[in-house]
């Protein structure tokens, strides 16, 4: 069998494709060191659930999954 | 001999503009939308308990009895009917069953799962016939003979669906004997389940069931958690409703995973059953694996924490998954589903009415629908994705905690477009 390639690009386009990801996180790395350095770094006010609570919130969801009740049409 | 699904060629030579600015704008459209979300976007916003407006007439008539079990009877006599036809009919090309299977179920429970949400489970003909049969012995549907061991979760389903796409993908040239056979496993499988665990046997493992309620996550149709009642929702909203737990990650990196193996497959003929079964398991582990290390690369979480967040953050893999569905499929549905029609209509002596094409009469309509459907599923991702870190992670670590995801992203952007045009 013969294949014929429609077209073909070569993976070194995934070079300039990742540019502006890499920038953006270099960006987000550089801000976030340079907050931390100067210390301003607001604290953990809402810290996410604490390990008890996150336990309960599994067993939850593990609770609602069991109850299987129709959810269609 | 029927191959029913060849993946669609011609992309690339029918998309409009040279497919080289398509992979490199996808790759910047995500990263560029990244940016704006880490400072546009400071709390979350999708709430799965908001909704735009209520339905009670609709939820009237999806409730009532009548028409739920017209359309478990009728799912039950469609697979009943593709599978006596399946081993009966002399023909191997044009047999109903292949194409009920591939097209109608799998590829039709995409855009009848996105209208009306979790359908899967109303027409699943081997639910019907288990309510059906538990009905007639007086017992509930939900009594097994054994409880449903939480740690199984949802890698049964996982395991069916990478069943079903090894039989779409890995194994080439099938007849319909093969079908028929898998279908009748299948059937054997789910019912046993069914038998042991009862009828959560299908919520959990059930695969096509499954498979419908991942992409009705999407629905704009939904039951509102406290009243039931069916409402109109952003379609976002929904999708954190997506299950944690066991196999939570494995069921989306089989349906990611195999839809990259499609694409990839078309233009590299590995030959030979466990070649190509080996490559689709590879592509699905790295789809599962990546994706388990990314979303771990936080910062200030304890190991239990981080262990958990995979599970927590799948559902942002599900916008992505249905781009792909829809870019591979929708020619499928559209013109192969009525050439499904006119097999079932030639299998009863009918003619065969003229058929609609418009993606063979227009080749670019396909194109750009399949690069737009990956794009478009892509920065949908990254919004989801976006919202669940700010709601799951560590205050100081919400946008760097989602640097490895949003790369990894830009990664799947990029080689889904590419293995697409054909690498």
């Amino acid at each position: 069998m013969r294949t014929v390639y429609l077209a073909d690009h070569s993976v070194v386009l995934a070079l300039p494709a990742f540019v502006p990801a890499f920038i953006v996180v270099g960006v987000i790395v550089a801000m976030v060191v340079r907050d931390r350095r100067r210390g301003d770094d607001e604290h953990d006010d809402q810290p996410f659930l604490d390990e008890d609570e996150m336990l309960d919130e599994d067993d939850r969801q593990l609770d609602e999954s069991t109850d299987d009740r129709g959810e269609d049409r | 001999m029927t191959r029913i699904l060849a993946h669609g060629t011609g992309e690339a030579a029918a998309f409009p503009v040279d497919i080289t600015y398509a992979l490199i704008g996808g790759s910047w459209a995500l990263a560029i939308s990244f940016l704006v979300l880490a400072f546009a976007w400071k709390t979350p916003r999708l709430d799965p308990a908001k909704h735009w407006a209520v339905l009670p007439r609709l939820t009237r008539f999806a409730d009532a009895r009548g028409v739920r079990e017209a359309l478990g009877v009728l799912g039950l006599v469609l697979a009943v009917g593709a599978l006596v036809v399946g081993f009966t009919a002399r023909h191997q090309h044009d047999n109903p069953l292949v194409g009920t299977f591939f097209i109608w179920l799998w590829v039709g429970l995409v855009p009848a799962s996105l209208v009306f949400g979790p359908i899967g489970k109303v027409v699943s003909p081997v639910r019907t016939l288990h309510r059906l049969v538990c009905t007639a012995l007086h017992r509930s549907p939900a009594r097994g003979l054994r409880p449903y061991p939480s740690w199984l979760g949802r890698w049964p389903a996982a395991v069916g669906l990478f069943a079903f796409v090894w039989l779409e993908l890995a194994v080439v040239h099938k007849g319909v004997a093969a079908v028929a056979w898998w279908c009748l496993a299948y059937l054997v499988v789910t019912a046993a389940g069914a038998i042991v665990f009862g009828d959560r046997w299908f919520a959990r493992a059930e695969p096509f069931e499954v498979y419908s309620g991942v992409i009705a996550t999407m629905s704009p149709l939904a039951r509102d958690a406290s009243s039931r009642e069916l409402v109109l929702r952003n379609p976002l909203c929904g999708l954190s409703t997506y299950r944690t737990g066991a196999g939570a990650v494995a069921v989306i990196a089989v349906l990611l995973g195999s839809t990259a193996f499609d694409a990839w497959s078309a233009t590299h003929r590995a030959t030979g059953i466990p070649a190509r079964t080996a490559i689709l398991l590879l592509f699905v582990v790295v789809v599962g694996v990546s994706f388990w290390l990314a979303t771990m690369a936080v910062g200030g979480v304890t190991r239990e924490r981080r262990l958990s967040i995979p599970g927590k953050m799948a559902h942002t893999l599900i916008p992505i998954a249905v781009g792909y569905l829809v870019a591979h499929y929708a020619k499928y549905f559209v013109e192969d589903g009525q050439e499904v029609l006119h097999s079932w209509l030639t299998a009863f002596g009918a003619d065969e009415p003229a058929a609609w094409t418009p993606f063979t009469d227009h080749p670019t309509l396909g194109s750009v629908l399949a690069v737009a459907a990956i794009v478009v599923g892509h920065l949908l991702a990254v919004v989801a994705a976006h919202d669940a870190a700010l709601r799951i992670l560590p205050k100081r670590h919400h946008l760097t905690g989602q640097l490895a995801l949003m790369l990894l992203m830009v990664g799947y952007t990029f080689t889904g477009l590419w293995l697409l045009f054909g690498g």
